[in-house]
């Protein structure tokens, strides 16, 4: 199979945002996401002959640049680790309410927050594009792993948007506005 | 199975109900058509669940990213694309189009002389202050490079090959991804071999017999080419050393 039988421009137009979000929730930062998503476009047409089953190239993909930012990672060290707040297990749990105020920058900070072995998975859970399976198949790790990594990520990430939204809403107005946007 | 491990299970269950035929979840499945509180859960995880995931999916995406990703077709090289007669057709348009939109953009590298090259080289050389990556692993530098389509196929001369790498680095010169390999040789000395396509020069040093010189500031260069790469191994003090290394 090659990039034309796979619809280049189609392929380009259906999956390019969730890999961007998918790599922003790897890399932290804009610039290295939009470099993940592109390497891993570029791979796509350098290898599509490796591709034999058309309807595998969203996995594939999704996969390809999993493995960019690892191979990154390992070489460059250039994703320092973030230091993890403790656990807020003693706080009320987040309320549909609370939710409906957060928004996706806010999310995708409090994600990046998360130890990447449950940030990853929960992230890819949450783009709505993978199956568990896929997920444990990408991650090369077994389905039980997948299964009790998104359970506990689900709780640590409300646990930490409740407390973002605590935070966010003791501060000024004005520090709150003064953020500038991820994308500009 | 119990409401708790139920709990657990169906907290993997996918938002767009693709894992409904799973045997995974079957039984899981079945506990909520009979436990009224365990399918009042299963709603508010799910609404959740799903405001969650629209936040995730209303994250910015720069703008210019997909014209970048669909531009990046007409501009990367495709395997084997004069074996599969359906392309051979569009392989003239897609020529054209190439050229019209190097022209657009400015960014067609135009031929220039060796001298040029070099003197960039040696000011390179002079002014080194950090590699992108440093291992002694020369498998991983080639990597490193093939993944920043960088020059990663080339040839170690001489006494070089054997010779413990240090690091790379990636340089573009007139629109062309030079690749920096650095070497360590006697005396904690560093030797840097840069490499770089062929094509965008119009004066070449003779073949693989290498070329020295040295310049004011003390960078002495050898410069040899093959069929596709132009190389130079720079080395501050060091012409003598160079000979050693290539002769």
């Amino acid at each position: 199979m090659d990039v034309d039988e796979l619809d280049y421009e189609q392929v380009v137009a259906l999956h390019h945002e969730s890999l961007y979000r998918f790599a922003f929730s790897l890399a932290g930062n804009p610039d290295d996401a939009a470099e993940l998503t592109q390497e891993a476009y570029v791979r796509l047409l350098n290898k599509s002959w490796q591709l034999r089953d058309r309807t595998k190239v969203k996995s594939w993909l999704f996969t390809t640049l999993y493995r960019i930012f690892l191979g990154w990672k390992h070489r460059e060290n250039r994703f320092p680790h973030v230091e993890v707040l403790s656990a807020e297990d003693e706080l009320p749990p987040l309320s549909q309410e609370i939710a409906d105020e957060v928004d996706g920058e806010m999310a995708m900070t409090t994600a990046l927050d998360l130890e990447e072995h449950f940030r990853v998975p929960l992230v890819l859970h949450y783009l709505q594009c993978l199956t568990y399976r896929e997920i444990a198949a990408i991650l090369n790790v077994p389905i039980g792993t997948v299964m009790s990594r998104l359970s506990r990520g689900k709780d640590l990430l409300r646990q930490r948007l409740m407390v973002r939204k605590l935070q966010a809403n003791a501060r000024p107005a004005t520090m709150i506005s003064s953020k500038k946007p991820f994308c500009a | 199975m119990n409401r708790d491990e139920a709990k657990y299970i169906l907290r993997s269950y996918d938002l767009n109900g693709r894992d409904a035929g799973d045997p995974q979840f079957q039984e899981a499945l079945e506990m909520l058509r009979h436990d009224p509180e365990l399918r009042q859960w299963f709603a508010q995880e799910q609404a959740m669940d799903k405001k969650l995931s629209e936040m995730f999916r209303v994250f910015p995406v720069p703008p210019d990213l997909k014209g970048k990703l669909v531009a990046a077709r007409k501009i990367v090289p495709q395997r084997n694309w004069w074996q599969r007669p359906s392309l051979l057709g569009a392989a003239a348009a897609s020529l054209a189009l190439l050229g019209v939109l190097a022209v657009l953009l400015g960014r067609a590298p135009e031929k220039r002389p060796f001298a040029d090259y070099r003197s960039y080289i040696v000011e390179t050389a002079a002014k080194l202050d950090h590699l992108d990556i440093q291992t002694r692993d020369l498998a991983r530098i080639r990597e490193w490079l093939g993944a920043h389509r960088a020059p990663e196929d080339f040839a170690i001369p001489g006494k070089l090959n054997g010779r413990s790498s240090v690091g790379c680095r990636v340089f573009v010169w007139n629109g062309q991804k030079v690749s920096l390999i650095c070497f360590e040789i006697e005396n904690k000395k560093v030797a840097h071999l840069f490499v770089m396509d062929r094509s965008v020069l119009t004066t070449l040093p003779d073949g693989g017999i290498p070329d020295f010189q040295t310049t004011g500031d003390g960078i002495a260069t050898a410069s040899w080419s093959d069929v596709q790469r132009i190389y130079i191994l720079a080395l501050e003090q060091g012409e003598q050393d160079l000979k050693r290394l290539l002769l």
